[in-house]
């Protein structure tokens, strides 16, 4: 019975196992005959996936309490090297970002564009695949120490190959530190959010006055940069799935205002919709759209919610 | 029967946030702490089984009640209970438990809790937890940083982890290794 230690112990090889970039379906599989061997099995996972989300997302908001909580107390057990190597590993970022800032534009550089409507996966010269959304402009930089990218607009979708170097993506003031495999960025206005399918990515503020803590994700949450603030939320698959479904040309509504959904499909289209009337603008709207095909969205809000339809040849105006 | 994932969540979202009450009437009413886990373990398999058929209507009551009657059990089983075993069977009052709200924790309170279960982790093993999950240092990175192997990085990981969640779980954060891990971190950490 004094199974309990080593079940747990197993429980949390699995949990650290499955953070290895390395992770696969074929290790899924591993892991879900594990879990099917025994209740024993499963209610340890269950326990220590709890416990360990918990730390996670605390350490993922801690800079300033944990980093500082006992100044005092650590400078008396100054043999602990590991604030200093976390300075020392901020200051190496930091200058890894001058450093990549400054020379970029000089060296062997990668650019991708896609239209309005555009949808293009790339290879990048480390192996990595890189999955443009519409409208975007990316740059992509792989030399032997670093491998940098800059989202200079839209959306992308990375699948990074794993290597030693570091993988990081540049987005207006944010950068995504890229721990994992595979994850989404979008940038639109003031907004950055990053999507995580799989692995893990930390997002820090490159340029600000504010000390702003870096925020770290993990695989089903995504975290949103807006102004000074970052949140890190939960993307159950359900949300993961609409997120991504512009990667298959889909885009996914659940229960979404018609504003929103409008915005959405006028990044894919030249042929821009306009909403004539707030009331129309509060409706709710569910289902899966193409999303170039704003003719197909336009009938159906004719059709099934009997909304008014003025098309003009270059705008479509919808009105209550 | 329902699908295990409805059996998962409910476990997840009901039963755990009950560990730290539900541990302090195991160890009011059972001496040998070193038998605290097993004992965890046991329970947590019972409730998740015979939710298996059902979820109960309200998760408390069920969860103490267990407790209650595997510590009976217990007792009966064993060929010989030291008097002070169990001080008193009819007495094992799980009202008291139960009844006392959970509460409500901030996050600053639940920051303050990781900073203290971080500080109680022996340095070395601190400092591998720190530079992999605040860092985010890979496995790699971390062995090569402190010029140790990988299989050293990975087991600090799995012992930080263990008693991080632990303390977070409402534990001591004591965890029990076992005896051949035992020695080996140990002369890691005083090496």
């Amino acid at each position: 019975m004094n199974d309990s230690v080593r079940i747990e112990e197993s429980a949390v090889a699995w949990l650290i196992r499955r953070e290895q970039p390395e992770w696969n379906e074929q290790a899924q599989l591993e892991l879900n005959a594990w879990l099917a061997e025994s209740t024993a099995h499963r209610v340890a996972w269950l326990r220590m996936e709890h416990g360990w989300r918990r730390v996670d997302r605390l350490a993922a908001l801690k800079s300033p309490v944990v980093a500082s909580a006992s100044a005092a107390e650590r400078a008396q057990r100054s043999r602990l090297p590991w604030l200093w190597a976390a300075a020392a590993s901020a200051l190496v970022s930091l200058l890894a970002v001058l450093f990549a800032t400054i020379y970029a534009p000089y060296g062997d550089t990668q650019r991708f564009v896609t239209a309005i409507g555009g949808h293009e996966t790339v290879p990048l010269r480390d192996g990595s695949k890189v999955e443009l959304n519409t409208d975007t402009k990316l740059r992509a930089d792989v030399d032997e120490k670093a491998r940098t990218v800059w989202l200079d607009k839209g959306e992308a979708y990375f699948e990074v190959a794993h290597d030693g170097r570091p993988f990081v993506v540049y987005a207006g003031d944010q950068r995504v530190v890229v721990l994992g495999t595979h994850f989404s960025v979008r940038r639109d206005h003031g907004r950055l959010s990053v999507v995580v399918a799989e692995g893990k990515v930390r997002m820090e503020t490159v340029h600000s006055d504010k000390q702003i803590p870096p925020a770290i994700a993990t695989r089903g949450q995504m975290i949103v940069a807006e102004a000074n603030s970052m949140l890190v939320a939960p993307a159950p698959p359900q949300k993961l799935e609409s997120e991504l479904a512009w990667r298959h040309g889909y885009l996914m509504f659940d229960k979404t205002s018609l504003t929103e959904a409008v915005t959405e499909f006028n990044r894919y289209n030249d042929k821009k919709l306009g909403i004539l009337d707030a009331d129309a603008g509060k409706m709710r709207i569910s289902g899966n759209f193409e999303a170039t095909n704003v003719d197909a969205f336009v009938r159906l809000l004719q059709r099934a919610y009997g909304l008014t339809i003025r098309d003009d040849g270059k705008r479509i105006g919808i009105a209550d | 029967m329902l699908e295990a994932g409805q059996v998962d969540e409910w476990f997840t979202r009901e039963v755990l946030p009950l560990e730290p009450a539900l541990m302090r009437f195991l160890r009011r009413n059972w001496r040998n702490e070193s038998e605290l886990q097993d004992l965890r373990q046991e329970l947590y398999v019972r409730l998740y089984e015979s939710a298996g058929s059902g979820l109960p209507a309200q998760t408390k009551p069920f969860v103490f009640t267990a407790a209650r009657n595997l510590l009976i059990n217990h007792v009966r089983r064993a060929r010989i209970v030291p008097m002070e075993l169990v001080a008193d069977l009819d007495a094992l009052n799980i009202a008291v438990d139960m009844l006392t709200p959970e509460r409500e924790v901030t996050a600053r309170d639940e920051l303050r809790q990781l900073q203290l279960g971080l500080d109680r982790l022996p340095p070395r093993c601190r400092e591998v937890v720190v530079l992999r999950r605040v860092e985010g240092l890979s496995q790699r990175e971390v062995a090569v940083r402190l010029g140790v192997g990988e299989d050293t990085v990975e087991k600090q990981m799995s012992f930080g982890m263990r008693a991080l969640i632990d303390f977070m779980l409402g534990g001591s954060g004591k965890i029990r290794r076992r005896p051949g891990a035992l020695r080996k971190t140990k002369a890691i950490d005083h090496e």
